[in-house]
């Protein structure tokens, strides 16, 4: 038992932090927009292999699940999560950005719209498609991520192929979410962190409020927790720990979000301030694959059966 | 980094589940309903734990010097583990292996390591903590028990409580005050239980039976020597003490196989079909697990020499829902069973579970170190 963090991993995520920090820094939003998809940091990042970092000998998954959580810490967005698991690990030879489909295939999901390939994740078959802009519709940004829907689902399922595993797929993206929600809820913490430092009311900052500290080291101990749920599921490589970790930080983001919304005041209503960037991923993320609900019965199912 | 046992550490865990599977008698669970601090678990434990240091695993963590073996901090937490999760056979003596000793052998003097070590290596130790007050709880530095010096000696008046297994200590680990305010002036003395003065009232409480007590001192004389370390030196020995101690008890383990003892009674119900207990059976189950690894991330740092940390205070919290969560899921879905006392350690879970948040100091407190050093928030002011 050892939660030394490994030197290779360190060194990739001081790495990955400087390339992070240089193209957050150049990029801009686009006004009135929730969704700022980068394509020139997506594009940076696939170049320099940190989406590759699971497949790497000397890195594997757990170097993958820190790069995700870096990545989705920052409040401009790519697509890292699906490449650094599913296509690290087992499609290799699709094209990224990749847009997943689970359930109801004509239903819109993220990425769709700027995605290179869309995998269909059935029950108990995987089938994956190339697509390009034109095979997709733009759907309204609820999100904060670009969301798009297919133009013909039937087509594009009709021209896709049978590709993996769909346990296989199944664990890798559970773990996909997991990281990239625990990423997400501790970027906007230490974001609402910030904000109650130096935000003042009744002559001192409202961070020095007792009710505030409490529920803001409640949400920390909570995503702290979720963090190390999906390393662990990432290291292991276990269903039941990819499970856990996404039914786990599944159940307790709309808990953790009422908070730090609440902190954020209304200034946290705008899209001025950057906390929808993470708390508006956040909220789709807590459907994927069935959501909690789905989460925690199949661990229940799987731990004791 | 890896979330695996060595081969060493699951041959250290077999041990110990073989001596309790050998030397546990058929009505532990019976004895055990009584709770750590009862008699029955307190006479227990002094025929257990002498047979357990016979076996090199009461105090196998300590300095050889000191009677232990010089293992490793995550053996010492695996034994933990699994007398936690069985209800807890060392009694109150659980005390002494996992921080009155260590911190007697850090800070005590030699008369005191040599009188004291040896009885708690040996298992026939029975300590009490006298920290709380009745205006001295989560402020402990608030507390007004004083020690005035009297030549060679103290006497201390004053009143403690919520002190857990008073009525059958051998020894206080008593906080009192020689001088000053707050934390300045707090000294810590290794007071007999039989010394003349010392009255132990039980108040009868939800938590088992010998947990919480009131104790009253009144001129109670005690030699210098039983200062442990120096004068007013008492708040940087208990921050020691109870760094470690934080995350001392492994009750996710507990509240882990209580979980899977309900699981198994809604499977022989045929409940198990429930969506909805299945739902919150997972919910239970990843609260724990969440619990665990925190833990083990503090024990990792504790097993490679790092002083505590906010990490202590982030496990806490995960170890105090965990515990509530378990508890809750019984309560919610086998409420007959508390009545009925038919699944055995049910009761003994649910009474430490609605301790944990309050036993070791308030989860509260916790919560304030959190945004304090984990999130740099400033401090409250104080009025």
């Amino acid at each position: 038992m050892n939660f030394t963090i490994p030197e290779e991993c360190s060194a990739l995520i001081d790495a990955l932090q400087k390339l992070l920090d240089q193209e957050t820094a150049k990029a801009q939003p686009v006004d009135g927009s929730r969704s700022f998809f980068s394509h020139e940091l997506d594009g940076a990042l696939e170049e320099s292999g940190f989406l590759d970092a699971a497949s790497l000998d000397d890195l594997g998954p757990l170097a993958a699940a820190m790069v995700t959580q870096e990545i989705s810490s920052k409040p401009i967005i790519v697509e890292a999560a699906y490449s650094s698991f599913l296509r690290a690990l087992v499609l290799a030879e699709w094209p990224r950005p990749m847009a997943v489909l689970t359930g109801d295939y004509s239903q819109a999901t993220r990425f769709l719209g700027v995605a290179k390939s869309v995998v269909f994740l059935g029950e108990n078959e995987v089938r994956a498609s190339r697509v390009e802009a034109e095979d997709t519709i733009p759907a309204e940004t609820f999100f904060a991520y670009p969301m798009a829907r297919l133009r013909d689902p039937a087509a594009c399922l009709s021209r896709s192929e049978s590709v993996a595993d769909s346990a296989i797929v199944r664990r890798l993206l559970l773990l996909a979410t997991a990281c990239e929600l625990s990423g997400v809820l501790k970027a906007a913490l230490f974001c609402v962190t910030e904000h109650v430092k130096d935000r003042r009311q009744f002559g001192r900052p409202i961070g020095s409020f007792q009710a505030v500290q409490h529920r803001l080291a409640m949400c920390a101990s909570t995503i702290s927790s979720g963090e190390w749920l999906a390393r662990r599921a990432a290291a292991s490589g276990s269903m039941e720990h990819a499970v856990m970790a996404a039914g786990f930080l599944q159940e307790c983001t709309n808990r953790i979000l009422y908070d730090l919304h609440q902190f954020m005041g209304a200034m946290g209503l705008t899209l001025e301030h950057p906390l929808y960037r993470w708390s508006y991923r956040a909220k789709l993320l807590v459907s994927d694959l069935g959501g909690a609900s789905r989460q925690l019965r199949d661990l229940a199912t799987i731990t004791w059966s | 980094m890896d979330f695996a046992w060595s081969e060493r550490q699951r041959a250290f865990r077999s041990r110990v589940v073989d001596f309790l599977k050998s030397e546990l008698p058929d009505d532990w669970s019976e004895i055990a309903q009584h709770g750590p601090g009862s008699r029955q678990q307190t006479e227990f434990s002094l025929h257990f734990c002498p047979k357990l240091a016979e076996a090199g695993l009461l105090v196998p963590h300590w300095p050889k010097e000191f009677g232990g073996d010089d293992a490793s901090v995550w053996e010492h937490f695996i034994l933990g583990e699994e007398m936690w999760a069985t209800g807890e056979p060392r009694g109150p003596q659980y005390m002494n292996v996992n921080w009155i000793g260590p911190t007697i052998m850090r800070f005590g003097s030699e008369e005191q390591k040599q009188f004291h070590l040896p009885r708690a290596a040996q298992g026939r130790a029975i300590w009490c903590q006298g920290f709380s007050e009745p205006s001295a709880g989560s402020d402990l530095a608030s507390l007004r028990t004083c020690a005035e010096r009297d030549e060679n000696n103290f006497v201390i008046n004053g009143t403690k409580i919520w002190t857990s297994y008073a009525e059958l200590a051998d020894h206080c680990f008593l906080l009192a005050r020689t001088s000053g305010k707050r934390k300045d002036g707090i000294c810590i003395f290794l007071v007999p239980m039989d010394t003349p003065g010392i009255t132990v009232r039980s108040i009868p409480s939800l938590v088992g039976e010998g947990d919480i007590h009131e104790v009253f001192f009144k001129d109670v004389t005690v030699p210098a020597s039983a200062m442990l370390g120096g004068e007013g030196q008492a708040w940087s020995i208990i921050t020691y003490s109870l760094g470690n101690e934080r995350v001392g008890i492994p009750r996710y383990e507990f509240s882990r196989r209580t979980l899977d003892t309900l699981v198994a009674r809604l499977k022989e119900e045929d409940r198990w079909n429930d969506e909805y207990i299945r739902y919150r059976a997972g919910q239970a189950l990843s609260a724990c697990e969440a619990a665990r690894l925190l833990v083990y991330r503090v024990v990792d740092e504790r097993s490679r020499g790092a002083p505590p940390s906010a990490e202590s205070s982030l496990a806490r919290f995960a170890v105090v829902t965990a515990d509530h969560a378990v508890s809750n899921f019984g309560l919610e879905f086998l409420p007959d069973s508390f009545s009925n006392n038919d699944i055995s350690m049910l009761k003994p879970h649910h009474e430490r579970a609605i301790a944990s948040g309050i036993a070791s100091g308030a989860a509260e407190i916790q919560l304030g170190i959190i945004a304090q050093s984990y999130l740099e928030l400033p401090r409250e002011l104080r009025t």
